[in-house]
């Protein structure tokens, strides 16, 4: 089963205080940041502090992922001193292309971590975008793509707006390429802390649009990020309906399944599995059926 | 990567002047002065003993010695410690 991504923040890689942060925040991932937070000159520090970091905090429930320099500008570096710590998932950025993805697959072959690390590339150009099916199936380990929306802004020549226009077809193309590779679909950050609204807004125009998660850039963010994907009640006792709708005609041999009267098919029962698998990661407390 | 060098090859610095930060200073010394260990902390009194012996093994583990070395500390946590005093010494060893 796919790990829970709702939220994900991003935790400067060279600010031992910043990072110290990271295991009490509740985020379903921290992002260990070894590229945009991190100068030039200081590249060597923090790689070595992320790795002791890893190894010495315990992050809890929160997955570990490291954002490593693009793959040809220090990536390759970042990796051997980052993976020897045993980070759950190398987030890559600025990934165009199925030579990127398998460049880290590479390096996670070749240093034997101790444990299964996943791969999750950024798409953030305008060629990303074009090849995000290629780039999104080029390996095993990639099991989510994620969007970078601000880079991709500047990287089309358009301006970054609170709606969010610009990008709206690079997140509908990231999201298709995601879920026909069969991965998650994660999207980029909401830079407004002081927006509480647009960002719930903005949040459930994601969820809709069939993203899994988002990041975030302040702690304040999280709880309003997993308030928008964690489903409701009303949610949950609609899949709890649906599931038993469908368990019932199918043991009646029919196939078609009524709830409230209206017709249950296939796509609307994959949507109550994935409330279902959703609320048992969050360890939910399931209603029984009501129909 | 770790060196066989008896002595770092120049001058270095690592850390942040920042709260759970500490700033390490190496700087090479005469021949046969040892480890010259100078450490200020808040925390001294409380993790002096630690902080010095996390600051020696990183330095013993590349096989250092005659070296001064500052430690400047803002109530870092030992993994921060130790991986200041490793890029220190990384940057004060590297071949250019």
């Amino acid at each position: 089963m796919q790990r829970l991504r709702r939220s994900r923040i991003y935790l400067p890689g060279n600010r031992p205080r910043m990072i110290q942060k990271g295991p009490h925040l509740g985020a379903d991932a921290v992002i260990l940041d070894l590229e945009d937070s991190v100068s030039p000159e200081e590249k060597d520090a923090a790689r070595i502090l992320v790795a002791r970091a890893i190894e010495a905090l315990d992050f809890g429930e929160s997955e570990v992922m490291v954002r490593i320099n693009p793959i040809h500008a220090g990536g390759l570096v970042d990796l051997p001193v980052v993976l020897a710590s045993g980070p759950d998932a190398i987030v890559v950025p600025k990934c165009e292309s199925r030579d990127d993805v398998l460049a880290v697959e590479n390096a996670i072959n070749q240093y034997h971590p101790s444990k299964p690390v996943a791969i999750l590339p950024m798409i953030e150009t305008a060629k990303g975008i074009l090849n995000a099916y290629e780039v999104a199936g080029a390996s095993a380990m990639v099991d989510a793509i994620t969007f970078g929306g601000e880079d991709f802004t500047q990287d089309i020549g358009a301006t970054r707006t609170k709606e969010g226009k610009e990008i709206f077809w690079g997140r509908s193309m990231l999201v298709i390429a995601a879920k026909a590779a069969g991965v998650q679909a994660l999207d980029t950050v909401f830079s407004d802390l002081k927006d509480e609204e647009g960002l719930r807004r903005d949040t459930k125009e994601i969820k809709e649009m069939g993203f899994d998660g988002r990041a975030a850039v302040h702690p304040a963010q999280i709880e309003i990020i997993h308030d928008v994907f964690t489903p409701t009640e009303r949610e949950l006792q609609q899949a709890v309906n649906v599931k038993k709708a469908a368990e019932k005609a199918r043991r009646q041999g029919s196939g078609v399944a009524v709830v409230n009267g209206k017709m249950i098919d296939k796509p609307i029962i994959q949507r109550a599995e994935k409330i279902l698998r959703i609320s048992e990661l969050l360890d939910m407390p399931v209603p029984d059926p009501t129909v | 990567m770790k060196s066989k060098v008896r002595s770092v090859l120049r001058e270095a610095k690592a850390g942040l002047d920042d709260k759970g930060d500490l700033v390490v200073h190496l700087k090479p010394a005469g021949d046969q002065s040892g480890v010259q260990l100078d450490i200020e902390s808040k925390v001294m009194s409380m993790f002096g003993n630690q902080i010095r012996a996390s600051v020696l093994e990183i330095i013993e583990s590349y096989e250092l010695t005659d070296l001064y070395v500052s430690v400047r500390d803002q109530g870092a946590l030992d993994y921060a410690i130790r991986a200041r005093v490793q890029t220190a010494v990384e940057r004060a060893i590297k071949e250019e």
